[in-house]
């Protein structure tokens, strides 16, 4: 009896396999994620309001030969709209833009546009990037608040991904600054984790420091912290007996 | 899909009435999971040693055992539902292929150069972490066992907080 189920159930799983993959997630691929793009700063929960979005930073995909922040897709137009409060990372003329991969594509090339000149291009030659994928762009002579978009265009398909990112580009042109290393603007305030210890015994929250024996409460009961740790959304103490041991 | 497979937990539950009711995107879900589990520990450890600020040290330590506890119980699960612990060669090819981290990126973080280090993992972990949410909002709508849809659950939103936090990380100056 055990086995026929069993082999019942083998056939249905190969059945469902294939539904599996028909109803599969999105296929969702890249953005940069630093300094940070629109997206990013979505995703973050830096910028409010962005929408579907923040779900999906990686999935901008729209036809090649655009020119704007959303691909060309409706559900995430927010990221061409110029009234949002986006943070511009203040930066030199030599600027390390990194990227984030979810799929590893065969890529003609990455394009990155100021207005409508572009500013720097990298031939892939398609190829397939590697682990991680930075560029070192040298912003032209442009200074001042300025939207840069960064285009990767996929060897074998139409498509491309889009990423726009603010900058707020200092040093004036022609006088590059030693450090690539970007800086971030004072933000408007948001859920930044605190780093101090709360009173033994409060009550557990996100974007906590935790050090290790340190006690919390949740739920009504109390529990010891096993491993230091920043805490986030997902690892509350009876989730994670990792972090945290009832007492 | 889902009511033979209410009806198939149904007949076993004849002769067994313990028996879990599970379906085969439970399953696949496990069995893809479990190896981005060990991926994700992988690059955890590697950074336990190699990265240059505390706080993404910390990170990668309570990532690895977090990671860890929730591979113990995916095996646990999938030998009491006595499913084998790897899919079919191939059948995963839609979800994987493109999407997988490689091994190479795995080695490629371990010789990144140390000036390098905190953003190539930074980067790499959280291209492997959305994937990780894509499986488990998979999980959560197909699905059928309440505990692997809970984890599920409990995967995407810690995932996203993580990725939260490694951005948060990649955009703040360095201390």
């Amino acid at each position: 009896m055990r086995k026929t189920i069993l082999s019942i159930v083998t056939a249905l799983a190969a059945v469902a396999s294939t539904l599996v993959v028909l109803t599969g997630p999105a296929q969702a691929h890249g953005y940069i994620s630093s300094p940070p793009s629109r997206q990013a700063n979505c995703a973050q929960g830096r910028v409010a309001n962005c929408g579907p979005i923040i779900y999906e930073p990686q999935s901008v995909e729209g036809p090649k030969g655009q020119r704007n922040c959303h691909g060309g897709l409706s559900q995430f137009a927010q990221l061409s709209d110029e009234s949002k409060p986006w943070p511009a990372t203040s930066v030199g003329q030599n600027v390390t833009f990194n990227w984030v991969l979810t799929a590893r594509h065969a890529t003609s090339t990455w394009e990155y546009y100021i207005g409508n000149t572009r500013v720097a291009v990298f031939n892939d030659g398609g190829r397939q990037p590697g682990a991680t994928v930075s560029h070192n762009v040298n912003l032209g002579g442009f200074s001042g608040r300025q939207r840069l978009l960064a285009i990767w265009n996929i060897a074998d398909t139409p498509m491309a991904f889009y990423s726009c990112v603010d900058l707020q580009i200092g040093g004036g042109g022609g006088n590059p600054q030693p450090t690539p290393t970007p800086t971030v603007t004072p933000r408007p305030p948001s859920p930044t984790p605190t780093v101090t210890p709360p009173p033994a015994g409060g009550t557990w929250r996100t974007g906590t420091y935790y050090a290790t024996g340190s006690t919390v409460t949740y739920g009504g009961a109390t529990y010891r912290c096993l491993q230091a740790h920043t805490s986030l959304a997902g690892w509350e103490p009876p989730n994670v007996p990792a972090l945290w041991a009832r007492v | 899909m889902k009511r033979l497979a209410i009806v198939l937990a149904l007949v076993a539950g004849c002769s067994a009435p313990a028996e879990p009711a599970f379906n085969a995107a439970d399953v696949m879900f496990l069995q893809m999971m479990i190896p981005h589990h060990e991926q994700g520990i992988q690059m955890a450890k590697i950074a336990e040693e190699r990265a240059a600020r505390p706080e993404v040290k910390a990170l990668a330590s309570a990532i690895r055992a977090t990671q860890s506890d929730e591979a113990k119980t995916m095996t646990t699960r999938l030998t009491r539902w006595e499913q084998p612990m790897e899919a079919p060669p191939g059948s995963h090819d839609a979800h994987g292929g493109l999407h997988e981290t490689r091994p190479s990126d795995i080695l490629s973080l371990e010789k990144a150069p140390a000036g390098q280090f905190d953003t190539n993992f930074l980067n790499l972990l959280t291209g492997h972490q959305h994937n990780a949410v894509d499986m488990a909002r998979t999980e959560v709508k197909t699905g059928l066992d309440a505990a692997t849809k809970d984890l599920a659950k409990r995967i995407e939103e810690s995932r996203k907080a993580q990725i939260q936090e490694m951005l948060r990380l990649l955009a703040a100056p360095r201390r």
